[in-house]
């Protein structure tokens, strides 16, 4: 249960990098384009060949989830289309979220985060984080990042200080509480502890982001290799987490479950090493025909269709543009 | 974000992160979290 503990932080990791990266950034159409196709290209590539290999696998609303893409057929990408719509306010509330220049909105923010974490335990949900299975809970994660890179010169400052050596003892000492919880605690206790929206996990998140998303590599083929790879991750996500595939894999490899530990633990990481590597070959594949589709330029020509659309729509309803203009 | 240059700039740390952050999606949809060990768990009780 403690390797199990390391990973749990792996989807808080996403929420972070997804705020470290896209704060200060504006809401582009283009963004969302992108997605719907990514995630469109795999719920409809995959319903499709179920329907060809597995037919009674199929139901006729897998086809309208297929279709609708975004929505309904995976709860992270369904959260984060949500984050990516209300871009623009997250990011309004980061510009000016500077420790130096206003400690009191930082303060508050995180007061306000820790609050809702903590107020879990008692049975309630005020702010509906639904064990991080929630827009609100990405939100938070978002929020975080955008933080964290906003203070990006204070927060490398602490890091230096601390240490890595401290920052990955860190780490694994906060992997060992909710693990340590189901010898110690009731099973409500290393339930609230396992969550996504659990302190522990999301100190882990934190302290591994922080471990890593300044390294530098040396090798200028790594980085290369790296940077080729990295945008195929979330279709490693999109393939292996597919309702259709996910029940698949639950059927074919549940004789995991009868293994011993040690061996268990072993074919486990073996299996998602495998399941990892082969997704990345097929996204990177994918990556190469959206590139010959040219999918990029039809996002921007979309955006711009967009904005001229909404630009028209304004004038139309004579919504005016400043307030002078109505003096 | 863009560098002097004006080319985009890239967090290759970030970059391996995420790399890493979707094998530990991939152990975590394999071992539990709603995923295949913990429901075969399930069916069995």
């Amino acid at each position: 249960m403690y390797f199990y503990s390391t990973a749990v932080c792996a989807v808080d990791l996403f929420g972070l990098i997804s705020g470290y990266l896209l704060a200060g950034s504006s809401g582009k159409v283009r963004r969302i384009v992108s997605l719907y196709c990514h995630v469109a290209f795999y719920t409809i590539l995959i319903t499709v060949l179920f329907a060809i290999f597995a037919p009674s696998r199929v139901r006729t609303s897998d086809y309208i989830w297929a279709l609708i893409a975004v929505f309904g057929s995976y709860w992270y990408i369904s959260a984060y289309v949500c984050v990516l719509l209300t871009l623009p306010i997250w990011n309004a509330f980061l510009r000016d979220c500077d420790l130096r220049k206003n400690p009191y909105k930082v303060f508050m923010c995180l007061a306000v985060i820790l609050l809702g974490v903590i107020l879990i335990k008692t049975g309630r949900d005020p702010f509906e984080f639904r064990s991080g299975y929630s827009c609100t809970w990405l939100v938070v994660l978002y929020l975080l990042g955008g933080l964290l890179r906003v203070n990006a010169d204070i927060v490398r400052t602490i890091r230096l200080r601390v240490g890595i050596k401290t920052l990955l003892g860190g780490y694994f000492l906060s992997a060992l509480i909710p693990a340590a919880s189901l010898l110690f605690f009731s099973e409500s206790v290393s339930d609230f502890l396992y969550a996504y929206t659990s302190p522990s996990v999301l100190l882990c998140a934190v302290i591994l982001f922080e471990i890593l998303c300044e390294v530098k590599i040396p090798s200028a083929s790594v980085n290369r290799h790296i940077a080729t790879l990295a945008p195929c991750a979330l279709g490693v996500y999109l393939i292996h987490d597919h309702p259709l595939v996910r029940s698949c894999l639950l059927e074919r490899l549940s004789f995991v479950a009868e293994e011993h530990v040690l061996s268990g633990v072993l074919k486990v990481s073996g299996l998602a090493l495998g399941i990892f590597i082969g997704c990345l070959a097929i996204d990177f594949l994918r990556r190469q025909l959206f590139q010959l589709l040219r999918i990029q330029a039809l996002g921007i020509r979309l955006e711009t269709w967009s904005e001229t659309l909404i630009d028209t729509l304004m004038k139309k309803i004579r919504i005016p543009g400043n307030i002078n203009e109505n003096q | 974000m863009q560098n002097n240059r004006g080319m985009p700039v890239r967090f290759s740390g970030v970059d391996l992160l995420k790399l890493l952050a979707m094998l530990m999606v991939v152990i975590l949809h394999l071992m539990g979290h709603g995923g295949i060990l913990s429901r075969v768990h399930h069916a069995a009780n």
